[in-house]
């Protein structure tokens, strides 16, 4: 579904993704860990159209979609959330979510304006979904207070909530459940399983947590030092002496 | 009395009509904006060549050939094109960048154009100004009588509804909900499929065009514009008003413009000069504006009146009331 082909990106003098390929099949959960500074971010952001790639290519359902705006990646099918997230607070829950929906007609100037009834129907059409999604993330009862009353745990649900209004093919989360209690990250875990399994959505997901990757992940790419390590399934990357080393050090 | 009285609201609502327009550019979408007044200028400046009398005059060895005698329809049409059309030009360059250079470009944009208003003699008479200019439909009512002043209020608060209604239908609709997700962050904004930049530039043209129509019922208000009336001052006297009146509320943005504009600025000119100061109340108008400016920051930071967040009733319309 998703292929980076040697992806290389620089700021400066610092390399911070070199050579690095992954491939993400369609309806499959993949990790991506490593170390503070191994370059996860950064590949999420040339994915994503945040960074133009120094060289490389994105390759999308055969599509390639390498240097295309952030915009015209979600329109093609990839959303992705942040590692702050970035709810939008002056906003309520509710308008969070229906904003995301992608081919609003009411966002013509004209027909915004005018508010004609095919603009009424598609928003009682996503107030509808949108509200499906607050009651999955718990959010419901919240649905119209400003989303700055939210704790951490919560602001990532919305986040999460806000990119599957977006009916994407694929989500990238970028430690899906930082700052989130103990409950909150079992209930993104089974929140992701279940996307998984009802949409068929495909994951790529960055996350220290290793509960989290371990438990859900078909595959594991390991990064470090903007390389990729190695990849494989939980067991194997556990049994890895390199990811070992990369992570805790080398032995004296 | 009553002639005074008007001309003071017609002249209020005009600013209204800028404090409306900053709001949509600011308040909606976070548009740093400080070229109000070259916006006003290019409406005004419009509206007054095409409308007013076709002349051949000289002087001081300078001749005008500006002046088309066109009706004013047309001016008012024509200065909502030339101002909107602006607004394109400059937010090409500038809206794909940060804020603040948004800001520089427009301040700067507003102060050329100013001073190309002063030097380009042959269209604009320079610092001279443009004199006798026209009022709507002044065959039925002649220049500098009750009957036109009036019909220029009508003309203008209608417009001022007009104008009011497009922007707050535009607030609740998706479109302004992008436009505040936009000013709240427009890099998850852009994430979540939405044409940023575009989005930016729709707002930006439609202020212009709410500032140029004011320009050119201000020309048509005062019938004699020059230069000075366009001065920076007046970008931060909206900017006062605005952010008083309650930044991102179109009720906010008319009480901000009554309030600093009608009260502290117009409704000051009733008070008795005092004897061998005359210059001493109009300083104090902006001493009182500012003062006005910082009581309202520390006590309201949000505005007389902040901004709400829209709740949607399920079942309701999503178009909710504020």
């Amino acid at each position: 579904m998703l292929n980076a082909k040697g992806i290389v990106k620089n700021f400066g003098g610092l390399t911070a993704v070199n050579r690095c390929s992954i491939e993400v099949e369609k309806g499959s959960i993949v990790g991506l860990i490593g170390p503070n500074g191994a370059g996860k971010t950064t590949l999420f952001n040339v994915i994503t159209g945040m960074y133009k790639p120094d060289a490389g290519r994105v390759i999308f359902k055969g599509d390639d979609i390498t240097g295309l705006s952030p915009d015209q990646i979600c329109q093609k099918g990839i959303t992705r959330t942040f590692q702050v997230s970035r709810e939008l607070k002056v906003m309520t829950l509710l308008e969070n979510i229906l904003l995301a929906y992608k081919n609003q007609k009411g966002e013509g100037i004209i027909r915004g304006i005018f508010n004609p009834v095919s603009v009424r129907e598609q928003e009682r059409r996503n107030l509808g979904k949108a509200l499906e999604i607050l009651n999955a993330m718990k959010l419901y009862e919240l649905r119209n207070a400003s989303a700055a009353i939210l704790s951490g745990g919560q602001r990532k649900m919305l986040e999460i909530g806000q990119a599957l209004a977006t009916e994407p093919e694929m989500l990238l989360l970028d430690e899906p459940t930082a700052g989130a209690t103990a409950a909150e990250t079992a209930m993104v875990v089974s929140l992701i399983k279940r996307m998984r399994e009802e949409q068929g959505l495909t994951f790529l997901i960055v996350e220290h947590k290793m509960e989290v990757i371990m438990g859900i992940c078909d595959k594991i790419i390991v990064m470090s030092y903007g390389e990729k390590l190695m990849e494989g399934s939980a067991v194997e990357v556990r049994r890895n002496e390199p990811v070992r080393e990369a992570y805790l050090g080398r032995e004296a | 009395m009553v002639s005074f009285l008007i001309g003071i609201i017609t002249l209020v609502a005009i600013y209204c009509m800028l404090v409306l327009a900053l709001n949509m550019r600011w308040g909606y979408c976070g548009l740093l904006d400080f070229g109000v007044a070259g916006f006003f200028l290019i409406g005004a400046y419009t509206s007054a060549i095409l409308t007013s009398a076709s002349s051949e005059s000289s002087l001081f060895g300078m001749q005008y050939t500006a002046g088309y005698g066109l009706s004013w329809s047309i001016g008012l049409i024509a200065s909502a094109v030339t101002s909107g059309f602006l607004a394109f030009l400059i937010g090409i360059p500038t809206l794909r960048l940060r804020g603040d250079y948004l800001a520089i470009v427009t301040i700067g944009m507003a102060e050329i154009l100013r001073y190309v208003v002063i030097n380009e003699k042959w269209m604009t008479r320079g610092v001279q100004g443009i004199r006798n200019i026209a009022r709507p439909l002044e065959s039925y009512f002649p220049a500098a009588s009750l009957s036109s002043d009036i019909t220029l209020l009508a003309l203008t608060l209608a417009i001022l509804i007009f104008f009011f209604i497009i922007a707050n239908r535009l607030y609740g609709s998706p479109f302004g909900r992008v436009l505040r997700a936009i000013r709240e962050d427009d890099v998850v904004t852009s994430f979540l499929g939405k044409r940023v930049s575009n989005f930016k530039m729709l707002t930006f043209v439609l202020g212009g065009i709410y500032m140029g129509v004011a320009g050119a019922l201000f020309a048509m208000y005062v019938t004699a514009i020059e230069p000075y009336q366009f001065i920076p001052t007046y970008t931060f006297l909206m900017w006062g008003c605005l952010i008083v009146g309650g930044s991102g509320n179109n009720w906010g943005a008319i009480l901000g413009g009554a309030l600093i504009m009608g009260l502290f600025v117009q409704g000051t000119r009733f008070l008795p000069s005092i004897p061998g100061q005359p210059q001493l109340i109009p300083a104090l108008r902006y001493i009182a504006v500012g003062i006005l400016l910082i009581v309202v920051l520390r006590l309201r930071p949000r505005g007389l009146l902040p901004e709400k967040a829209i709740k949607i009733e399920e079942g309701g319309g999503v178009h909710a009331k504020r």
